[in-house]
């Protein structure tokens, strides 16, 4: 059998089996933690209101999906952005507003969500770059997030 | 160098790293907890060395200048293990994002205020390990 050769972010995977596992159904309808609109990159203003002094999750698009409790555990209480760092055109605008959220709009912390496959580390490299141009500090988390919805590494940056 | 060393002592190590744990850190936590109890024996330990070292220094006693300086080396060792392997994981785990962000804008407030120079220390040290490395 030819083995997959491709891009490890488009590799077909199936996890049919995963419902046999046996977890806790959430039951009760999950109230959503999102505070604002925009959410993607290219749209979002960086000195929005939801943005003064926030924390800030920075978010790989795929990282809602895979993450059960995206909005219990991380969304919570934080105002949030979303990209693709593999497929977004024109991404030299993303460090220029992450650039503005720390020094304009003075947020409190950043954390930058991603996935396991190598193309989702991307994000992470802009958030550290804007970092590095900015003459103001915040601290920076990294959470990367396993296909299957595990955490599978948190670390400050 | 020994004036150098506890000018270091005195103004990194205790000035700008313990007195930010105990003015700003440990106020983010009950203050009576054992583990805050011990670091706050551990930084009162170490300013009696330096104590001790100077008076030392004005007798031109060696002899207690060594022992202090030893003394001083062996709890400060002790004191980084356990804020490595102890107390800022446990810490890490309890501040939350919103926390560790205030602490974070507070700590550089502080440094701004203390006028800290990272440069002066950084060379004191490197020229340290020029002298005992050789």
């Amino acid at each position: 059998m030819k083995t997959f050769e491709g891009c490890p972010g488009s590799k077909i995977l199936d996890f049919k089996g995963k419902d046999d596992k046996g977890t806790e159904e959430a039951t009760g309808k999950i109230e959503s933690q999102l505070r604002q609109w925009p959410i993607q990159m290219h749209l979002i203003s960086p000195t929005a209101p939801y943005y003064q002094g926030a924390d800030v999750l920075l978010t790989a698009d795929c990282v809602g999906y895979a993450l059960g409790d995206f909005h219990r555990d991380f969304l919570k209480g934080k105002s949030i952005a979303i990209a693709c760092p593999k497929l977004d055109e024109g991404q030299d605008i993303y460090q220029e507003k992450i650039k503005a959220w720390l020094e304009d709009a003075k947020i409190n912390s950043l954390t930058v969500l991603i996935m396991q496959v190598p193309c989702c580390t991307g994000l992470l490299n802009l958030a550290q770059q804007a970092a590095q141009a900015s003459q103001r500090k915040v601290p920076i988390k990294s959470v990367v997030v396993g296909v299957q919805g595990e955490i599978l590494q948190e670390e400050w940056v | 160098m020994c004036f150098d060393g506890i000018d270091f002592i005195r103004s990194y190590a205790d000035k700008y790293h313990h007195a930010k744990e105990e003015e700003i850190l440990f106020k983010y936590f009950d203050e009576d907890l054992d583990i805050l109890r011990v670091m706050h024996e551990d930084h009162e330990q170490a300013r009696g060395h330096v104590k001790a070292i100077l008076e030392a220094i004005d007798r031109k006693d060696k002899a207690a200048i060594a022992k202090h300086l030893k003394a001083y080396r062996e709890l400060l060792t002790e004191h980084i293990k356990k804020e490595d392997e102890i107390l800022y994981p446990w810490m890490d785990k309890n501040l939350s994002i919103t926390q560790i962000g205030e602490l974070f804008s507070k700590f550089n407030e502080t440094d701004k205020q203390i006028g800290y120079s990272p440069t002066k220390y950084g060379e004191f040290i490197d020229r340290l390990g020029e002298k005992f490395n050789q």
